[in-house]
């Protein structure tokens, strides 16, 4: 009778290490994973704060008049924002040494990220004047990409990263692009558009008139991976993509 | 009698008849203290870094105001703006160039290296630096791009990109 006493004992104590070392997993496993879903939503944040301020002071940024000069020993300087503008109300697009200073200048501002992070600045216009008379292949009358640069790390042999400058001209709408890159980078971090209003001359019955365009500025940044892949088996920088060219 | 002896038999108290019950019963105690005092451990850690971050976050705001600093005078009006209890901090801002080195964040505390300096004025906050930060204190940095008016400029006042850096420390 003592004997099962005793062994009634030994097994209450045993169902009560087995219940205290489930309750002991379920306790560390829970304090492993405590705060990281706060501490990947305060990351995100910091990174959407990061791309807002970054389009907030490109857009801010005053550039050198001539290209060839430096901003603090240049004779006259511009606002880039006033560049951009002067050079699309008379052709629809920005001018070869405008692409140059918005390049130089996000690649400032971006320096300090620039080790590990690749990243997509665009300008988009929803309308643009004219409207394309073909029309554009996915449809929309109008809307298409002013500018993309696209700076991105091709991993070579022997994870050789070089770091490659591109312009783009995609043809695609722009929910397609940027998804393209936000569906294949790890941690793509994007936020809300800047939208800014240009002005175009439109020749209109052998009349000048002066167009409101609305433009937006993005920015997609992400951690540094290689040439992302896009439709089909092609990469991203092809011409049913993104259509890139690298900058000599 | 002779019933007395049986039972008695093998029974050497109330606790020791339990003794071999009472191991596992000690070992289950000390895997449950033990796991207890791992997730109080781990829940303070968190919660003084998630506390060091916010604080930084809270700083970085309350110095870039409308992300454009005009001059030096603003700059130290955000700063004195800034209030923090029971944490150090260190603001500064630094240039932007092309080719942008990593900031060391003792010598940037400590000795206020690579902290922009217009003529005789350091753009830091708090400017007096009482406290240093060592090299196992608990560390969080913030870095936010803003604009800066530079009246320095050959042409006149330009407006350049330049780096916010906030180190908070404990």
């Amino acid at each position: 009778m003592s004997a099962q006493r005793g062994q009634a004992s030994i097994t209450d104590a045993f169902f009560i290490l087995l219940i205290v070392s489930v309750l002991a997993i379920t306790m560390a496993s829970v304090s492993f994973t405590y705060g990281r879903d706060v501490e990947r939503a305060l990351l995100s944040f910091y990174s959407e704060d990061y791309i807002s301020s970054t389009l907030r002071v490109l857009l801010e940024s005053s550039v050198p008049r001539f290209v060839d000069e430096n901003l603090l020993t240049a004779d006259e300087v511009d606002d880039l924002l006033t560049k951009m503008k002067e050079d699309y109300a008379n052709t629809g697009t920005f001018a070869e040494d405008t692409k140059i200073l918005i390049k130089r200048t996000i690649d400032t501002i971006l320096s300090p990220r620039a080790a590990s992070y690749d990243y997509m600045l665009y300008f988009w216009t929803p309308k643009d004047y004219p409207p394309d008379p073909k029309g554009m292949p996915h449809g929309n009358e109008s809307d298409r990409f002013i500018f993309v640069y696209l700076k991105i790390s091709d991993v070579g042999e022997g994870n050789n990263v070089e770091r490659k400058e591109y312009f783009c001209e995609p043809q695609i709408p722009l929910k397609e692009a940027t998804n393209m890159v936000l569906e294949r980078a790890p941690e793509a971090a994007k936020t809300r558009s800047i939208t800014t209003l240009f002005t175009r001359f439109v020749q209109s019955s052998g009349e000048i008139e002066q167009k409101d365009v609305v433009v937006f500025t993005g920015l997609i940044i992400w951690h540094t991976v290689g040439i992302l892949p896009g439709k089909g088996s092609e990469s991203i920088l092809t011409e049913s993509n993104l259509n890139c060219k690298l900058i000599s | 009698m002779k019933r007395n002896k049986i039972c008695a038999r093998g029974f050497i108290g109330p606790i020791g008849d339990d003794l071999p019950s009472l191991v596992p019963l000690v070992f289950a105690l000390v895997i449950f203290f033990a796991s207890f005092y791992q997730a109080l451990s781990v829940y303070n850690t968190t919660k003084g870094r998630f506390g060091l971050v916010d604080e930084a976050l809270r700083i970085s705001h309350a110095l870039l105001g409308d992300r454009q600093i005009d001059n030096y005078a603003e700059f130290s009006q955000l700063c004195t703006s800034v209030n923090v209890r029971g944490l150090n901090f260190k603001a500064g801002l630094v240039e932007l160039s092309d080719s942008f080195a990593p900031i060391d964040i003792y010598s940037f505390v400590n000795e206020n290296s690579r902290i922009y300096k217009s003529g005789d004025l350091l753009f830091a906050c708090p400017q007096e630096q009482t406290e240093r930060i060592l090299r196992d204190s608990t560390v969080t940095v913030h870095m936010l791009p803003v604009s800066y008016r530079d009246a320095n400029a050959k042409s006149g006042t330009v407006t350049r990109p330049m780096l916010m850096v906030v180190v908070v420390w404990e």
